[in-house]
């Protein structure tokens, strides 16, 4: 057996072997394998691989030194040229910051997993009605369901508690007795203190429970273990303190009291206490769909119409990222493009100015692959340490987000997490990898060693290869056309958002301060004790020097409340002009409600549906919101006095398009008062800045309450019906004063206190607030596409000017000679600028293409402007080209004015 | 990071390629060592302690084309530089010396 070794076994040996001592160490293995043959070894296999091995170990490491000294060598070239090395670092931070700040956000909103037992089967059930059950609805799901495990009603709840005598409203939730399982309380989620609620807690008969939040226990009770057990008043009843949640659980944002929900006698409930939202946790083989079908079709748990629809917690949290998270990733990879373009670009520019010296490197015996392995080591340095800038500028960069994103969207930015770290750092070093690659190897690829030596003693003039210089005019066009669509994209949105802005929402919404108070049934337990209550703290309000006007009202407009959709009669003949009104958010009524509990077979009557409101005499005045018709609400509409309500101008033009709406009466239903109308109001927006304006009428806080009396008649006592009703009624103050919000608020809490002390002021805010809360999510997106506008801009800009710049300093001896020979200065500077112009053009071109393309993705976020606005494009184009053109006019001009006779000299 | 002390196996090495003049590469270095010193010698280690010595300057090496004994691979043959020569005479002096003393003064006997 002699010659050589199995050629397959060489091949493995090869593959272990690095690259550069491949050749030697081949001739070696065969070499050994002749002599162990000849001498007639008896392991000669053996012997092969210890040597291939040995020799596999050695060349790893002599390539480990190789990168150790190509990182110095990147290191100093770093000090040598660290403008370059800044801009490239520079280009590849905000590229890499930028997606990572963009990663952070759709990490915290799509990938994060949930904490909670099979997050991904966890549901919400709805109807077509709306997300909310009664308490009889959810007990016939509850009781014979068969598509959904755990099912658990929730209703959230301001709870009045007293820290230090001070009135606190605390948000909390009470839960119906499968949370524990749903929610995983004892399993993945465990208390922190304490325990879980026990089965008997969720009976009428049970002790009252109350297990509370990680940051309550935290903030109020200072970690202690002493409260276990204690017992706390919230909402004037003794709640026994039985555990602190999981410092994780955070399904209930913003909430810190869990109290368990209990149902005493089935008939307790009306069928129009809509509070309780249900989930569960989908069985193993179902699809929500068919969860949804079980829901709706095999059993009779809704009314007829209503249709039950199944839907992943998960997703319906998503659906509201969605577009938000579609936006930004297209805006983060735009900026990641360009950062990475740049940093090639700039890679490319210093391996062209390095050609000497890799060809002197070539020429002194170093092997191309060597040179190309240098090359993309020093990228990897610079990557390396743009990646750590750009992780700087990620954090930074987050900390501007979460200050400008909605609540839900600053709930889920907090975190930079490993995985955050883990996408950067990869981003960066495969960016640093993939975007040398291709430079380095073109660099040593057409690397002419004789001109390039040559060039060393004589000059710069010949040898450019133009194709480099050629991909670099176009990947400057690249830039500048998705810089381009970044800036129309901006410049849409910037559009769009003056446009809301200016917008007239049918009040005045400066110098104003809301103020909210949930007055709780317990204590205000008729409409007239509401009423009372808001009369006098209006009137107090009112006397404070600087307050100009206040009234009050059941719901503001952007803001939570007590603002119903209802079905209403109306009165004698009326001619509906339009089609049927839409309800709010989406959903649709076809039928009226069904009738009270033990009234049954109502005639038909033909309902009409509208929105509902409580007001108090000075609201619209307060608002400035126009008495158009007939006169406003006085003190003297009382409890007692004839029954009389508003309507808003919308309401009138559809039901009594040419007709005196003033003296027509309407009413909730056969067993309600009619209730006459005696003026029509200004429309105002409600819902969002483009929402259509719906059907809509005010009542008087003090005649409020229809149903409420009617169901008192039939017999039902509210105040002792258990712990299932809306437990307590909103009533919004609104004062009109420059004061400002603070200050109208330190002024009214005394006030409050004089009149109820046990009452806190659940909430502080502005009409311009919640308008601009509005459009948070526009804003956000807004800001961040014009961040990231700016930024490709400048990258851009950088970009044109490294290339202007190193090109004519290539042609510095031709413009030299050029200048030598007569050309006049302008002509110099126009001759160097000549391909900077037509990256403009080219870049501008395309990009305004592009943008036609893209821009329709934004539609979501438009308002009252076309994606395709041609009047933006050409501004943004006259922004653009003049910027790119000037970014290579500095160094042309610069080029220019070189003396003719140092340019000649250098040759 | 030249002129630094030289480890025993350095030495070796350095001595071996010395002693073969034209023909010290990795294969013939690593012959030479396993039979004068009767141990069992690795190529890896020996190019290991071969790169050292010539980033120490000790050495240098150029890349011959192959013989048919290599499947016509190169090699890389491995030549003392002057200032390899000048630590090998001076480790020899150190040797000579303490063994010169080493006689001189009889080894006391250990308790």
């Amino acid at each position: 057996m002699s010659g050589q070794p199995p050629s397959a076994w060489l091949a493995l040996a090869r593959w272990l072997i690095a690259p550069s001592q491949r050749e030697e160490a081949e001739g070696d293995l065969i070499e050994l394998w002749a002599r162990l043959t000849e001498r007639g070894d008896r392991a000669p296999s053996f012997r092969f691989w210890q040597e291939t091995l040995s020799l596999a170990i050695a060349s790893r490491r002599r390539l480990e030194e190789d990168f150790a000294q190509d990182v110095r060598h990147g290191l100093r070239l770093v000090r040598r040229l660290p403008g370059l090395a800044l801009a490239a670092c520079t280009s590849l931070a905000i590229g890499v910051g930028g997606t990572t700040a963009a990663f952070t956000m759709i990490d915290a909103a799509l990938l994060r997993p949930w904490p909670y037992p099979d997050a991904d089967r966890l549901m919400v059930v709805s109807t077509n009605l709306g997300r909310y059950f009664s308490p009889p609805a959810f007990r016939r799901i509850a009781d014979q369901h068969d598509g959904l495990d755990h099912l658990t009603a929730v209703q959230a709840h301001g709870f009045l508690m007293n820290f230090g005598g001070q009135a606190v409203l605390v948000n909390g939730h009470r839960v119906s007795s499968e949370v524990v399982a749903l929610l995983g309380l004892n399993g993945p989620l465990p208390p922190e203190a304490g325990r879980t609620f026990i089965p008997s807690e969720f009976t009428p008969a049970g002790e009252p429970a109350v297990a509370i939040s990680h940051r309550l226990w935290r903030s109020r009770y200072a970690s202690s273990d002493a409260v276990i057990g204690q017992t706390i008043i919230a909402d004037g009843t003794p709640l026994r303190v039985v555990g602190v949640l999981s410092r994780n659980f955070d399904f209930f944002p913003d909430s810190d009291l869990l109290v368990p929900l209990t149902f005493s006698e089935p008939g307790a409930y009306s069928e129009y206490d809509r509070t309780l939202e249900v989930y569960g946790s989908l069985r193993p083989g179902l699809t929500p769909d068919l969860a949804a079908l079980m829901l709706t079709g095999r059993t009779r748990y809704f009314l007829p119409r209503q249709v039950a629809s199944v839907e992943s917690v998960r997703e319906r949290v998503f659906r509201g990222f969605r577009p938000t998270v579609k936006i930004l990733s297209v805006v983060s990879l735009i900026i990641l493009v360009v950062g990475c373009l740049n940093f090639a670009t700039l890679l490319t520019i210093r391996s062209a100015d390095r050609r000497q010296e890799l060809a002197v490197r070539i020429a002194m015996g170093a092997g191309r692959h060597r040179i190309v392995r240098q090359l993309v080591t020093e990228a990897l340095v610079l990557s390396v340490v743009g990646g750590a800038a750009g992780l700087l500028l990620a954090y930074i960069g987050r900390e501007v987000l979460a200050g400008n994103a909605t609540e839900g969207m600053l709930e889920l930015s907090r975190s930079l997490e490993w995985r955050v770290i883990a996408f950067a750092t990869v981003l960066a070093v495969s960016t640093g990898v993939l975007f040398s690659v291709g430079p380095a190897r073109r660099a040593t690829a057409q690397l002419d060693l004789e001109s390039s030596l040559r060039n060393m003693v004589s000059s710069p003039l010949a040898g450019i290869s133009s194709f480099a210089f050629r991909g670099n005019w176009l990947v400057g066009s690249i830039q500048v056309a998705f810089t381009m669509v970044l800036l129309v994209g901006a410049a849409l949105l910037v559009k769009s958002l003056l446009r809301i802005q200016s917008f007239d929402p049918g009040y005045d919404s400066n110098h104003t301060v809301t103020l909210r108070f949930d007055l709780p049934r317990t204590r205000y337990r008729t409409d007239a004790d509401v009423a009372g209550f808001v009369e006098r703290l209006t009137d107090r309000i009112r006397a404070i020097p600087g307050v100009q006007d206040a009234g009050a009202a059941s719901s503001l407009p952007f803001s939570v409340g007590a603002l119903r959709m209802r079905h209403v009669v109306l009165e004698g003949p009326i001619r509906v002009s339009g089609p049927q009104e839409a309800m709010p958010f989406g959903w649709q009524v076809p039928r009226p409600p069904p009738p009270p509990p033990g009234m049954t077979d109502m005639p038909p009557i033909d309902f009409v549906l509208a929105l509902s409101c409580e007001v108090d005499p000075g609201f619209f005045r307060t608002m400035r919101i126009p008495v158009i018709k007939g006169r406003d609400f006085t003190p003297f509409d009382t409890a007692t006095s004839l029954p009389v309500i508003l309507i808003n101008q919308a309401m009138a033009d559809r039901y009594w398009p040419d007709a005196d709406p003033i003296g027509r009466r309407m009413r909730l239903g056969p067993l309600f008062p009619w209730k006459t109308i005696v003026g029509v109001v200004g429309n105002i927006r409600r819902f969002a800045r483009d929402d259509e304006i719906r059907s809509e009428y005010y009542e008087p806080f003090a005649q409020a309450g229809d149903q409420r009396r009617l169901l008192a008649r039939l017999g039902t006592d509210l105040a002792s019906r258990g712990s299932i009703e809306a437990p307590s009624s909103p009533a919004m103050v609104v004062v009109r004063s420059p004061l400002g919000v603070r200050a109208v608020a330190n002024a009214t809490a005394p006030l409050v206190r004089a009149i109820d002390a046990a009452l806190p002021i659940a909430r502080v805010s502005s009409l311009r607030e919640a308008l601009d809360n509005a459009i948070a999510d526009r804003r956000f997106i807004l800001s961040h596409v014009v961040g990231f506008a700016m930024l490709a801009l400048f990258l851009a800009a950088v970009g044109v000017y490294a290339v202007t710049s190193h090109v004519v300093r290539r042609r510095g001896h031709e413009l030299g000679i050029r200048a030598a020979l007569g050309a006049r200065g302008a002509h110099l500077v126009c001759l160097a600028m000549r391909e900077g112009v037509m990256v403009a053009v080219v870049g501008v071109v395309a990009g305004g293409l592009l943008s036609i393309a893209l821009t329709p993705q934004l539609r979501g976020f438009l308002y009252d402007v076309n994606p395709w606005d041609w009047r933006t494009l050409c501004f943004v184009a006259l922004l653009l080209a003049p910027a790119v053109i000037c970014a290579s006019y500095f160094p042309a001009r610069r080029a220019a004015r070189v003396d003719p006779l140092t340019a000649l000299k250098s040759v | 990071m030249k002129g630094e002390q030289l480890g025993a196996f350095e030495e070796l090495v350095l001595l071996a390629v010395h002693g073969l003049r034209d023909e010290a590469y990795g294969m013939a270095v690593r012959e030479v060592l396993a039979r004068e010193t009767g141990r069992s010698v690795s190529l890896g280690p020996v190019y290991t302690v071969l790169d050292r010595l010539e980033g120490k300057g000790l050495v240098r090496s150029t890349m011959v084309a192959g013989t048919p004994t290599r499947g016509g691979r190169s090699r890389r043959v491995f030549t003392l530089t002057a200032a390899g020569s000048r630590a090998l005479t001076s480790l020899q002096q150190i040797r000579t010396r303490l063994y010169g003393r080493a006689r001189m003064v009889p080894a006391r006997s250990r308790s």
